[in-house]
């Protein structure tokens, strides 16, 4: 039984990694696209970027994540999001 | 079993529990009605799926026979609705296993089913907590139970949360995390704190018999179940495993601005809004609102069909005056209409274009009712 637990919990971890890490691939791909979009539309998406304010190194992770389409609120953490959630804003948007 | 019984009181019964049966073929005997007829209970009728169960009595009956008989719940239901206004006698032939149903000179027979095998309601261990009036659960009910998810993975989203506080503070809560519906009442008694989360369905079950009276309805609880009971009706629903979300935390405590505008006007432009078809390139269907000066524009717009913009001049407006926002319109109409229905203005109060707003009655402080934004380009 602990064994079991042991493993689900190392599961846990790993998935979160995986996300974290799939986020960066995402936001190496965003750069690359950046190199070859016009401006305009590069200009259209960053604002999109920029509508979650970051405060802190782990918020900009959070909020990366987010933006990535993930949910980063306790409840729903690692799944992927539809629209805007109102318990991820309150973590994220928090002073 | 024999029994005489005005159509209009045996109509009303029967509404009121035969939903609760099973509309599956799986088990036969959970799509049942359970018929049972005493001198001293009058009829009881009870239905259950197993995930709610309902049982309501009358004694406004003219018990000839006592007994007990389990017949297909939607076939009575629909049966007995179609009746003329009359006297209805009903009888058990126990010869050929049918219930028959006698109405001025015609009849009718039902087959029945073996109710040995009907399973009783698990109300044996129920914890009794608290008691409501009626018209508090109903309003409260009422104004929250649509902000709650169809689909979610996370079951308690699809659920309306009760959180006893340690003070008496009733607070009943539902949210598909897009927006979130808050609704809190006093208690007179101080029952210990604890929490619960019901399925929508019960919700929608439970409005159906609730009255705007002040009469109390009593709620008692088990590890798994929960009921609701007065002396004549009682519904019983699985409980939602799950824990919820800090909800506190979504309600914001900052605002940049403040709009004051007439209920009964944003809701008309709202639904003409909606009224706007869906493009295809976004799922749902959004409202733009730009405050001005002194006015507030609405916008709904389709590629396909074409754009309604509305100014509504009659408003004011606290903070910064300029602000533009968009919500999905359903989403906005909905809670607009419940504040139309009670008062004659409506706050919202903003923090952003893209953080949540909180709409309000200015008059009573018990209901909010918080909303994300759409972020589109346009």
């Amino acid at each position: 039984m602990e064994d079991t637990a042991k493993s689900v919990q190392e599961l846990k971890v790993l998935i979160r990694e995986l996300i974290l890490e799939i986020g960066e691939l995402k936001e190496r791909v965003t750069i690359l696209e950046r190199e070859k979009t016009p401006p305009a539309a590069y200009n259209e998406k960053h604002d999109k970027l920029d509508i979650i304010k970051l405060q802190g190194e782990g918020y900009e992770r959070l909020g990366q994540l987010y933006n990535d389409g993930y949910h980063v609120c306790p409840a729903n953490f690692g799944y992927s999001r539809e629209g805007d959630c109102l318990f991820c804003l309150a973590l994220i948007l928090k002073e | 079993m024999k029994l005489n019984i005005e159509k209009r009181e045996l109509s009303a019964l029967t509404t009121m529990v035969y939903r609760a049966a099973s509309t599956k073929n799986t088990i036969p005997y959970l799509s049942g009605l359970l018929l049972q007829l005493s001198h001293d209970k009058g009829l009881t009728m009870t239905a259950t799926d197993m995930e709610i169960g309902i049982r309501a009595s009358t004694t406004n009956v003219d018990v000839i026979e006592e007994g007990t008989v389990l017949v297909n719940a939607n076939y009575l239901a629909d049966f007995i609705k179609l009746l003329p206004d009359t006297l209805i006698s009903m009888e058990l032939n126990t010869s050929n296993s049918k219930l028959n149903i006698n109405y001025g000179r015609s009849s009718g027979n039902i087959n029945i089913y073996r109710e040995l095998e009907y399973p009783e309601l698990p109300i044996q261990k129920m914890d009794f907590r608290f008691s409501i009036p009626q018209n508090i659960l109903k309003e409260a009910l009422r104004k929250t139970v649509f902000a709650a998810a169809a689909n979610h993975f996370r079951q308690v989203f699809t659920g309306v949360l009760f959180d006893i506080l340690e003070d008496g503070l009733l607070k009943i809560v539902a949210s598909d995390t897009h927006r979130l519906a808050y609704y809190t009442y006093q208690m007179d008694s101080k029952p210990a704190p604890f929490k619960f989360v019901i399925p929508v369905r019960t919700v929608h079950e439970l409005l159906r018999f609730l009255d705007d009276s002040d009469n109390l309805i009593n709620i008692a609880i088990s590890d798994n179940n929960v009921i609701f009971y007065q002396d004549e009706f009682l519904l019983l629903s699985r409980l939602i495993e799950g824990q919820y979300p800090n909800y506190e935390t979504v309600i914001p405590a900052n605002f940049i601005s403040n709009l004051s505008i007439n209920a009964h006007t944003l809701a008309n432009s709202l639904e003409r809004a909606k009224i706007m078809p869906t493009d295809d390139r976004f799922k749902i269907q959004p409202v733009q609102l730009a405050m001005q000066e002194n006015e507030l524009l609405i916008n709904s717009y389709s590629e396909a069909m074409g754009e309604i913009v509305e100014i509504i001049e009659d408003i004011s407006i606290e903070g910064e005056k300029e602000l533009k926002i968009v919500f999905n319109t359903n989403y906005f109409l909905e809670a607009v209409k419940v504040f139309d229905q009670e008062c004659e203005n409506i706050i919202i109060d903003f923090s952003g274009s893209f953080a949540p707003a909180v709409l309000k009655n200015p008059e009573k402080d018990n209901y909010l009712y918080i909303l994300v934004p759409m972020r589109t380009n346009n």
